[in-house]
């Protein structure tokens, strides 16, 4: 893969034909994807939901030692200034010293859209270095200077050698895609672009002991890199940690919560573990075909099999599968045995999840694995990367899968139609349900944990304090009603989708058997 | 207005945050035309970061947008717009639609007017509104929405309300432009506080927003009122002068918002005498009120007076000019506070800005000089400064000087935007009851330190 000669990264539609505009029986997916059949990503009626802009935040603001400049008008990423104090606080517990997010904004005005808004950067850029000394001072552009044309690449290669930051634009102009998670491209293009690199050799390890560079060697050769997302917490890194060091790895997590030198030294490690294709394609091949790097995409690690396989994949390639198995069926029974007493409260319960879609369909997993029945999905988005987790996972076929990111009257129309006891859902969506009666899980937090085994029970437990007593929502929905006309009650979730459906199931099917 | 320099540490959104203005008014639905994350960050930043205010009935993820993409920059959007609004009529329970625009539309030229004009004509109560994000802050978008439903509805509808019941006349109506929804944290306790303050003196209020308001039905009510009332010092002057020209009614300027006791029998009294009101309704009205905070206060008393907790004296502000305005003047003028470092961020329209910063010249204690500034980067140096020299001060700010206060010992009371560590549910700072729950959070963070 070799995008970065581009100036941003491509639209997901056009690299992975992703489809944000879709709904289908589960028996349909597989097919679907392999033949390329992800609909034409229009709908009649829209609701807003996240641009490229909002979610490329979720990775810079966690930087350490950065400066942002959001680079638009003084609304673009407002939705993410909380950051800075829920950020400090997530940064503290991976490095005690730290700043809160330093965050600027161009403040882009009617001047700037008729002059342009370089000078207004360049000027940004110079007193941020000389007030901050930061080390990176990181550029999201939004979607006003991509209309007016500022040539932002050309005054940061201008500024490099003025500046002692290091400058890295991301291109994230929220018009650019219909597919929210393009973010992450436009995220590691800039990285990759003017973050990552070999570190020169220091004099100091050029004149290492032979035995010592020995030692260093070995050490690096059981180092897994794995790539962490926002959608994840400490306790999570904890847990995957505690995993690979049962099988004397090394686990290094980035680039979440990481700095300037991070993205030199990783590339000495063994091997690159991603936990979502979803979220870090674009680097994983690129470093591969960059530096040579093996990586590992496959399945997110939520769930007792997604677990086993994520577990085995990075131990086989180290050529430990015995030892990760030995591993599994220990915690696999420890995790049995306390987990009795929950299964019960979880008997016979319907669950609907809505997300991304490798974290739905792999916490469907979990919930199977708990007890409970999921009875149909909402993706953010379609594409190959929900294929791994897919086979984690048992459901009859005709089992909905709708792709919205967002669009709560889609969600509303399936939640009355599925008629689940619990919605598990990511976060923005979960006040739509929640007036709808229903119970919540949050999909994902940066507070608890989900992944391995001490989130299944971390999950469990929760769960069970949930279903306990829902009476907060069953009361809201009594009295305050959603917002719609009956007519739109008796429409489907899909008659807001243009164009053609995706192949019929017969068609699927004949496809699927080579006919 | 507000766009020319670089802002640290932003306290107001863009010109959309006019977005959260239709919120606020019951059955109101906004359409945005904009980019697909414009609508959600808007939201988010005036919901969520501003005291978990909640999305609001027809806000949120269920707002109703475009989401723009490249083909829609190059060959316009006014279609994809006909469609969302049409969808939006067929889908939603919505009295009226409002279209806000993004920078996208307001930079390729896309004429929204025109079309809300079109869907008037058809009989639709839809209403359009230029907020390019490049146009101004969200105070500006706030001026735009009032504007734009005065002319775009109430005066093409004037005269033609065949619904609206016939009033009593002899209860006087006012209608009432004051904090901002959403973008005040505590703008639904307090509208409900000055409909409170309007019952003493037994008199209809018009709040136009928020759970004590009466939605389109009220709004359209609006031309028949005796009085419009600006209880602010700029935002809601332009309203009431374009509604005198309209409808012919006068107006009350009142630019400290009032809080506390003192203030708010003032406030009564000005108001009384403008609708002609007999002078023992009014001492009626604010004998009670003020017998009432007093009792509260004699209760305190043994606190303020007797507490070894080190009490602060000074207090810095950095919170919107109205708010800035009316906080001060209730901790200096009821409670002999000393005022310190006061920075109004809202970025008002220079030609008003002398106006606004006189009051505080007037308040009992030493006169200061208000600091327009919206750039938290130089508040934040020189608040910096003034808690190295005395770190016993209250800070009644938002939640970006939680650092600041953490790092000197000081005491903070978030109060304007962003306020992501307090949940707002029914908290007013205004009337009567309101200076005795400034009082309440402010001690509050004193004991909680101390403790």
């Amino acid at each position: 893969m070799d995008y970065l000669k581009g100036l941003a990264a491509p639209d997901r539609c056009e690299r992975l034909g992703a489809g944000v505009a879709l709904s289908m029986g589960c028996g349909q997916i597989q097919g679907a994807i392999l033949a390329g059949a992800l609909g034409l990503n229009r709908r009649t009626y829209s609701q807003t939901y996240g641009c490229q802009f909002t979610l490329s935040l979720s990775i810079i603001n966690t930087f350490q030692r950065t400066v942002l400049i959001a680079h638009g008008p003084v609304g673009c990423g407002a939705c993410s200034v909380a950051n800075a104090g829920s950020i400090k606080k997530f940064k503290n517990l991976r490095q005690a010293t730290n700043e809160g997010l330093i965050w600027v904004s161009t403040n882009l005005g009617e001047s700037e859209v008729i002059n342009g808004g370089e000078n207004k950067l360049r000027q940004t850029i110079l007193e941020v270095d000389k007030l901050f000394r930061p080390e990176i001072i990181i550029i999201p552009v939004g979607c006003v200077p991509a209309i007016i044309g500022d040539d932002v690449e050309s005054l940061v290669a201008a500024l490099a050698n003025q500046v002692s930051a290091k400058l890295v634009p991301v291109h994230s102009a929220g018009f650019k895609s219909k597919v929210m998670a393009t973010a992450y491209d436009d995220v590691y293009h800039g990285v990759l672009k003017n973050l990552t690199g070999k570190l020169p050799l220091e004099a100091s390890e050029q004149l290492l002991d032979p035995i010592e560079e020995g030692r260093r060697r070995l050490a690096l050769s059981r180092t897994v890199n794995v790539l962490n997302v926002f959608s994840m917490s400490y306790d999570d890194e904890r847990e995957l940690r505690r995993l690979l060091e049962a099988l004397d790895l090394k686990a290094r997590f980035f680039p979440e919560f990481t700095d300037r030198g991070d993205f030199k030294t990783v590339l000495d490690g063994a091997l690159n573990v991603s936990l979502c294709g979803t979220h870090d394609d674009y680097y994983l091949e690129h470093v591969k075909s960059l530096y040579g790097q093996p990586f590992i995409t496959d399945t997110l690690p939520v769930g007792p099999r997604n677990t086993a396989r994520w577990l085995k994949l990075v131990a086989g390639f180290f050529g430990e599968t015995e030892r990760a198995e030995r591993l599994i069926a220990a915690e696999e029974a420890a995790l049995n045995q306390v987990l009795g007493p929950f299964r019960q409260a979880f008997l016979g319960k319907k669950a609907f999840l809505s997300g991304g879609e490798v974290r739905v369909v792999a916490t469907a997993e979990l919930l199977n694995f708990l007890g409970l029945t999921v009875v149909g999905f909402k993706g953010h988005h379609l594409d190959r990367f929900i294929l791994p987790a897919w086979e984690q996972l048992e459901v009859p076929p005709q089992t909905v899968f709708h792709v919205a990111t967002q669009q709560p009257s889609e969600q509303i129309s399936l939640i009355n139609r599925l008629k689940p006891d619990l919605f598990v859902g990511h976060a923005g969506g979960n006040n739509i349900t929640a007036r709808q009666g229903l119970p919540i899980l949050p999909l994902f937090s940066n507070a608890y944990g989900y992944m391995g085994y001490s989130g299944i029970f971390e999950v469990a437990r929760r769960l069970r304090r949930i279903l306990q007593n829902g009476a907060f929502n069953r009361n809201l929905a009594k009295h305050r009603p959603l917002p719609y006309r009956k007519a739109f009650y008796d429409c489907e979730a899909d008659a807001y989708l243009e164009g053609p459906r995706p192949l019929s199931e017969g068609q699927l099917t004949a496809q699927n058997l080579g006919q | 207005m507000g766009c020319e320099k670089v802002i640290e540490r932003p306290r107001s959104v863009c010109a959309l945050g006019g977005q959260q203005t239709v919120v606020g008014i019951k059955g109101a639905a906004p359409i945005v035309h904009a980019g697909p994350g414009c609508a959600a960050k808007i939201g988010e930043a005036l919901t969520g970061q501003a005291g978990f205010q909640g999305p609001g009935p027809l806000g949120g993820p269920t707002i109703a947008s475009t989401n723009l993409s490249e083909s829609e920059v190059v060959f316009g959007g006014e279609e994809k717009l006909r469609q969302t609004l049409e969808g939006a009529l067929k889908v939603l329970k919505a009295d009226i639609f409002v279209i806000l625009t993004g920078c996208v539309p307001d930079i390729v030229g896309d004429d929204s007017l025109a079309l809300a004009a079109d869907f008037r004509e058809a009989g639709h109560n839809v209403v359009a509104v230029e907020t390019g994000g490049f146009k101004g802050n969200g105070y500006y978008g706030h001026e735009e929405v009032l504007s734009a439903l005065i002319k775009q509805i109430l005066i093409p509808k004037a005269g033609r309300n065949k619904k609206a019941r016939p009033r009593n006349k002899k209860i006087p109506l006012i209608n009432v432009f004051s904090s901002i929804p959403y973008q005040n944290p505590f703008w639904r306790g307090d509208l409900r506080a000055i409909k409170e303050l309007g019952a003493l003196l037994g008199i209809h209020v018009n709040l136009l927003f928020g759970p004590d308001s009466g939605g389109l039905a009220e709004w359209l009510t609006v031309p028949e009122a005796d009085l419009n009332v600006v209880i602010s010092p700029w935002v809601g002057l332009s309203a009431a002068k374009l509604l005198n020209e309209a409808f012919g009614t006068p107006w009350l300027y009142w630019p400290v918002p009032p809080v506390g006791a003192m203030e708010s029998s003032l406030f009564l009294t000005s108001l009384g005498h403008s609708l002609g009101l007999p002078q023992k309704r009014i001492r009626l009205a604010t004998n009670w009120g003020e017998d009432r905070a007093h009792q509260y206060l004699e209760a305190i008393t043994e606190f303020l007076t007797e507490s070894r907790n080190g009490l602060p004296q000074t207090f810095h502000v950095v919170a919107d000019s109205a708010y800035a305005l009316g906080l001060s003047k209730f901790l200096v003028n009821e409670m002999g506070f000393t005022q310190g470092l006061t920075f109004l961020t809202d970025d008002p329209p220079e030609h008003l800005r002398a106006q606004i910063a006189k009051p505080f010249g007037e308040f009992d204690g030493p006169a200061i000089s208000p600091i327009f500034e919206s750039d938290g980067g130089f508040m934040d140096r020189e608040l910096d400064l003034a808690l190295k020299q005395d770190n016993e001060a209250v800070m009644l700010a938002s939640s970006w000087e939680k650092s600041l206060a953490k790092e000197h010992g000081a005491y903070l009371v978030a109060v304007s935007l962003p306020i992501w560590d307090r949940l707002v549910i029914n908290r007013h700072y205004l009337g009567y009851e309101g200076g005795l729950n400034l009082l309440e959070d402010l001690y509050q963070s004193v004991l909680a330190k101390v403790h």
